[in-house]
């Protein structure tokens, strides 16, 4: 990954806990899960290590998805083991798992799921400052706010409503919100989702960029090229199996 | 080209014939139960409608009145205007604190911002301009349900007050023409203004004597409840007799004759000064237009007492309403028991008790039926603010499910929720009270002589109304906030 050499580093220097962890930071151990009958995951175990940037692809209803979701605590495992940060989330009380994921895990959906009616800048705090990673009254906070409006190119719509956002900068903003609150593991799911080729590709060197400067453990979930390009390795899912490629 | 059916695919083939099979056999056979239901409603229908309970037009049951409900509901009103004015104190504290506390906390200003505005446009810059209307103004917005349910606490309130309290009102402003006095000699110890009274004219002729001799003002007062008619407009009237000074444009002399009795009229009759109508049938002039002197559907009409004795056809030696004296209880008592020796019936009661059979009365017809209306009102704002915030649930149920997924507590979404539930509250309060300002005083059109008014007790009910409703309606919804939103379904495409 040549190009995060050239990417400028995060104003915010923030120690890390997942630069001294030992062991994957993300795994699935031997999980099934069957969803009205249908099994969608059979028996997968796969896991992802600190700084990794890892790709999930395979084809639509493969279980990828599925994966990632339980790797996020939305959803749980029929059997296995899902670890995220060293934590067995099936093991972990509701309000900790919820403070896992708050403190230390960064989010993004298929759709942004932003809240369209709310000016952009809000948007991009929001979370953030509400589960306490964020304060207008804090430097650093404010410097990692442009940075990352800038870096994601929505710095000219900041006082925007965020409704009138064009498809690409929805995902875009989408990923700052998620980026917003330092997060250790970012999981994204299908984040170029309807996006035209130039969208997926200003996506990337956006996130690229941001990978670069803080070291972040991406796993992303996308049948993008650009994705391809951009993971430094790939993990195939097929009817519900997972392999390394 | 011929298709070649593995084992698998036959075996998927019959299942999937199978499963139609059993999917259109449960449908029909819902179908069937769902049809005898309705036969059956029809069944009972006509049943009810032979049986003659449809045909006497309506059903009800009679239950046996019950003092102590009538009590409690009696108090509604008053428990409902506490609670108001500590809900509307405590609300404002509460928002101005938030404001405050956000200024240093980052965390309480988000929830404040985000409980100020909705999440989500609904796709706003396409919406149609109907659609529009009905986010902005009944959904998002201005709380509407609940600024009419705080108009209808308004109204029933300010109604019920008026009914209860308005028969007394011209006999305040008479008694306070009339004389100083706190006590009264009248037929019966239950004795009230509107209700014929007889305390016969020997006996008022000797309490006068007596109390004349002992220095004690006396005055007489007379009613008529009689008419007043203008042209082809009548007004029912209480007239009231009172003493006039001469000089004052209400003397009347027996000189004067009853050509042209001098009268002060009501202003809720709508009838100006030197206007000439008939009293009883007997013509009289209005030289006074007076305020505050007339009950629901009675006209208040002030008139030389002796001009009422002489001109209105009424029998001189009829009884009078009361006789009231301006001295202490024990005296007025005395006074009687000198001037009744054959033990006539009469007693002595004080002004504020015969005010208050009078209160009481009217409290006891129609209050608990307007308490009842106000409750109902605030129930409705209630079930409706509910129903709201369940909508808002239902319209942002995706944008709360991605802060849950990303850690967001539901305590903090449940405290953005009644946070705005305040803030609407306050704001129902605010549009329901403006508007009731408007509409009470509407109600006095409809009754000659009603006089309801909006007075601070009204206001601080359909706050309660408005805060009850819009709060307790958010609690009802968010109790369960988890459970309202599915985190893994509504987070996927």
């Amino acid at each position: 990954m040549s190009r995060r050499a050239k990417a400028p580093s995060s104003p915010a220097d923030v120690p890390r806990g997942v630069a001294s962890f030992r062991g994957p930071v993300a795994e699935l151990a031997k999980v099934r899960k069957t969803v009205n009958g249908t099994t969608i995951l059979n028996d997968v175990s796969l896991g992802v290590h600190a700084g990794e940037v890892v790709l999930i692809r395979g084809a639509s209803g493969s279980g990828k998805s599925s994966a990632l979701r339980l790797l996020a605590g939305i959803d749980t495992p029929d059997s296995g083991t899902v670890r995220l940060l060293g934590e067995d989330l099936s093991e972990t009380a509701p309000r900790a798992r919820a403070r896992l994921i708050r403190d230390r895990v960064g989010i993004g959906f298929q759709d942004p799921l932003l809240d369209n009616a709310l000016p952009v800048i809000e948007n991009l705090y929001g979370l953030a400052r509400v589960n306490g990673h964020f304060s207008e009254h804090r430097r650093a906070d404010r410097e990692r706010l442009a940075w990352l409006a800038e870096t994601l190119r929505v710095s000219h719509k900041l006082h925007g409503l965020t409704a009138v956002l064009s498809g690409g900068e929805k995902l875009r903003l989408a990923l700052g919100r998620a980026l917003m609150a330092r997060p250790e593991v970012l999981l994204l799911d299908e984040p170029t989702h309807m996006v035209d080729s130039p969208g997926k590709k200003a996506l990337y060197e956006s996130l690229t960029q941001i990978v670069a400067s803080e070291s972040v453990t991406v796993i992303i979930v996308s049948h993008d090229d650009e994705a391809r390009a951009f993971a430094q390795r790939e993990i195939v899912f097929d009817q519900g199996r997972a392999s390394s490629s | 080209m011929a298709l070649a059916l593995t084992d698998l695919d036959v075996r998927r083939h019959r299942r999937s014939r199978g499963d139609l099979a059993e999917y259109f056999e449960r449908a029909g056979q819902r179908g069937l139960v769902v049809g005898w239901l309705y036969l059956l409603v029809v069944a009972v229908v006509v049943v009810l409608g032979v049986s003659g309970v449809l045909a006497r037009g309506r059903v009800a049951h009679s239950f046996a009145f019950h003092p102590g409900l009538q009590d409690a509901l009696n108090k509604i009103d008053n428990i409902l205007a506490v609670a108001g004015a500590v809900l509307v104190l405590a609300t404002l504290v509460v928002v101005g604190l938030v404001k405050v506390a956000g200024s240093r906390r980052p965390r309480i200003a988000q929830i404040d911002s985000w409980s100020s505005r909705e999440f989500t446009d609904l796709g706003k810059r396409r919406r149609s301009a109907l659609r529009g209307v009905l986010v902005t103004v009944f959904a998002g917005g201005i709380p509407v349900v609940a600024s009419a349910g705080v108009c209808l606490a308004v109204l029933t309130t300010a109604i019920g007050t008026e009914v209860s309290s308005g028969p007394n009102r011209p006999i305040v402003a008479a008694l306070d023409r009339l004389a100083p006095g706190s006590e009264m000699v009248v037929g019966y110890s239950y004795a009230m203004p509107m209700v014929e009274d007889a305390v016969s004219l020997p006996l008022v002729s000797r309490i006068e004597a007596v109390a004349s001799g002992r220095g004690v003002t006396s005055h007489v007062l007379r009613l008529d409840l009689g008419s007043l008619r203008r042209g082809r407009q009548q007004f029912d009237i209480l007239g009231v007799g009172v003493s006039e000074p001469a000089g004052s444009p209400l003397a009347w002399s027996p000189s004067e004759g009853c050509g042209s009795v001098p009268v002060g009229v009501d202003r809720a009759a709508g009838i100006a000064a030197g206007t000439a109508v008939l009293i009883d049938g007997s013509p009289a002039r209005v030289v006074a237009v007076m305020s505050g002197l007339s009950a629901t559907n009675r006209i208040g009409v002030v008139m030389d007492q002796a001009a009422m004795a002489s001109c209105l056809g009424q029998d001189p030696s009829a009884p009078v309403q009361a006789v009231v004296l301006d001295t202490t209880a024990v005296a007025a008592g005395s006074i009687l028991a000198a001037a009744q020796p054959g033990g006539e019936p009469a007693v002595v009661v004080s002004r504020a008790r015969y005010l208050a059979n009078s209160e009481k009365f009217w409290t006891s017809n129609v209050k608990p039926i307007t308490n009842i209306l106000a409750l109902v009102s605030g129930l409705v704002a209630l079930i409706a603010m509910a129903g709201a915030v369940n909508w808002r649930l239902l319209r942002n149920r995706r944008e709360y499910a991605s802060k849950i997924a990303a850690g967001v507590s539901v305590g903090i979404l449940r405290s953005t929720e009644l946070l705005r539930a305040a803030k609407d509250g306050l704001v129902a309060s605010i549009i329901g009270t403006t508007l009731a300002l408007v509409v009470v005083p509407l109600t006095n059109m409809t009754e000659p002589g009603f006089d309801a008014g909006v007075s601070e007790k009204d206001v601080l009910v359909g706050c309660a109304v408005g805060l009850i409703g819009c709060l307790g309606g958010a609690l009802l919804r968010t109790a369960r906030l988890d459970r309202s939103v599915d985190v893994a379904e509504s987070t996927r495409i």
